[in-house]
């Protein structure tokens, strides 16, 4: 497969696992794109590729975690983009969703969330398990557990509104 | 058969259970109430997870070809950009005169290069900036023993702003920017002050009606600025700056030490007001 029929086959799926990851669509645009732009400097056989630039996004953003805990976003009120116009009061509950989401996300462990947005985006156990570095056989056991979690602490969220 | 356990049942969940195994499993939750209602949560929970998600995906997917398409043309253009040899790229000369003192390692030359070319490429990503003009990031001020690395993050995203007067911030990099500006001869002033603001900003006047604003990490282009005056916004905590006019270094500050290197047309303690056509 050429680069051209790799990135929309794959780009998509890395950027929306990055957005959902961070809560942040320039961080997903910026990350997804440079873990393209490092794939061109590799030669992979086509079945790694997608593991590979998911373990190089997840490591982007484990690294850009670090460096933006010494960072503050002191305005960033411009929303994201909107892929679709909608009715303002539909737009108004889907923020709060989307919001809703966010902090339950944000509430389980770095590694929780990875597991389960991988899991999400159809990887095998396997794949996972290299990508977070555990153990295969542990994934299973993982993702039971950061199911139940997020289901707990979202479900208690949408109780309080 | 004891009772499977989570990580079983959310195994077979996940189509991680075949043959022998998925066959025993099956017999077993459908005679064993505790796995079956085991199983019935984690397939729940699943499914909430898969809605939230669903929910959240809905305000900022990439959906249409042509925002792929113009990711992907990003991706090629900083690929090129950033195999561009040192010695080759125009920009090279400016940050080789950095290097040779002590504001910038090695690697942050590196990278900002790549970083510069990559800003004067037409069709960068349009941000949510344009229309808005403002985006307020505070800065990185200095840097930082316990991460060396910084330098070597990845590429910045080139963000332009295209509106006339608009304020734009620049995100230092290691405690330094460099500010390029690209305006006529003979026209203009350009302002600089330090700040006690952790933010570092360009504004234009109103009358730059042709003026392109490019920011990436480290750096600030100023673009078409003509007859038009700008004015710069340094934190004064800043470890290093260069202010370049049309290729002409005309400020230089290197922790406190400010050097004047262009054409002034006034001085008022922290504020410098250069000639840029001169």
């Amino acid at each position: 497969m050429d680069f051209a029929a790799l990135f929309e086959a794959l780009y998509p799926s890395v950027y929306r696992y990055v957005l959902r990851l961070t809560g942040d669509a320039d961080v997903a645009e910026d990350v997804a794109q440079e873990a393209f732009v490092r794939l061109l400097r590799q030669t992979l056989p086509e079945a790694e590729v997608r593991p590979w630039l998911f373990t190089v996004a997840t490591n982007l953003v484990r690294d850009g975690a670090r460096k933006s805990e010494r960072r503050i976003r002191l305005l960033a009120a411009a929303p994201p983009l909107v892929s679709r116009p909608m009715p303002a009061d539909e737009r108004v509950e889907q923020k709060e969703s989307v919001s809703a989401v966010r902090i339950v996300l944000d509430q389980l462990p770095e590694r929780d969330r990875q597991l389960l947005l991988m899991r999400e985006e159809g990887f095998k156990y396997e794949e996972i398990a290299s990508v977070i570095g555990v153990a295969p056989a542990s994934v299973g056991t993982l993702i039971a557990r950061a199911l139940r979690k997020f289901t707990a602490l979202y479900e208690a969220t949408e109780v309080k509104r | 058969m004891n009772h499977a356990g989570d990580g079983l049942l959310q195994a077979y969940i996940d189509g991680e259970v075949t043959g022998e195994a998925e066959a025993e499993l099956v017999a077993h939750v459908s005679a064993c109430a505790t796995c079956g209602e085991d199983l019935k949560d984690l397939r729940g929970a699943a499914a909430t997870f898969h809605d939230a998600m669903s929910q959240f995906d809905g305000m900022s997917a990439i959906e249409s070809a042509r925002e792929i398409g113009a990711a992907r043309e990003q991706v090629l253009r900083t690929h090129k950009t950033a195999a561009t040899p040192i010695s080759s790229a125009r920009s090279a000369t400016r940050f080789s005169r950095l290097a040779a003192g002590s504001l910038a390692r090695a690697a942050a030359v590196l990278l900002l290069v790549a970083v510069g070319a990559a800003a004067v490429i037409p069709g960068s990503p349009l941000r949510r900036l344009i229309g808005r003009g403002v985006e307020r990031i505070s800065a990185v001020l200095a840097p930082t023993a316990d991460n060396p690395t910084e330098a070597a993050a990845p590429v910045a995203p080139v963000e332009r702003v295209l509106v006339p007067g608009a304020e734009m911030s620049i995100t230092p990099v290691n405690g330094a920017v460099r500010v390029y500006v690209n305006t006529t001869p003979g026209a203009g002033r350009l302002t600089v002050r330090l700040v006690d603001s952790p933010l570092a900003t360009v504004q234009t006047d109103s009358s730059a009606h042709n003026v392109t604003l490019q920011n990436a990490t480290g750096r600030m282009d100023i673009l078409n600025l003509g007859v038009s005056d700008a004015e710069i916004r340094l934190p004064r905590a800043l470890r290093s700056v260069l202010i370049e006019v049309n290729g002409r270094p005309f400020l230089v500050k290197e922790n406190d030490q400010l050097r004047v290197l262009g054409p002034t047309a006034g001085r008022n303690g922290d504020e410098i007001v250069f000639r840029t056509g001169s």
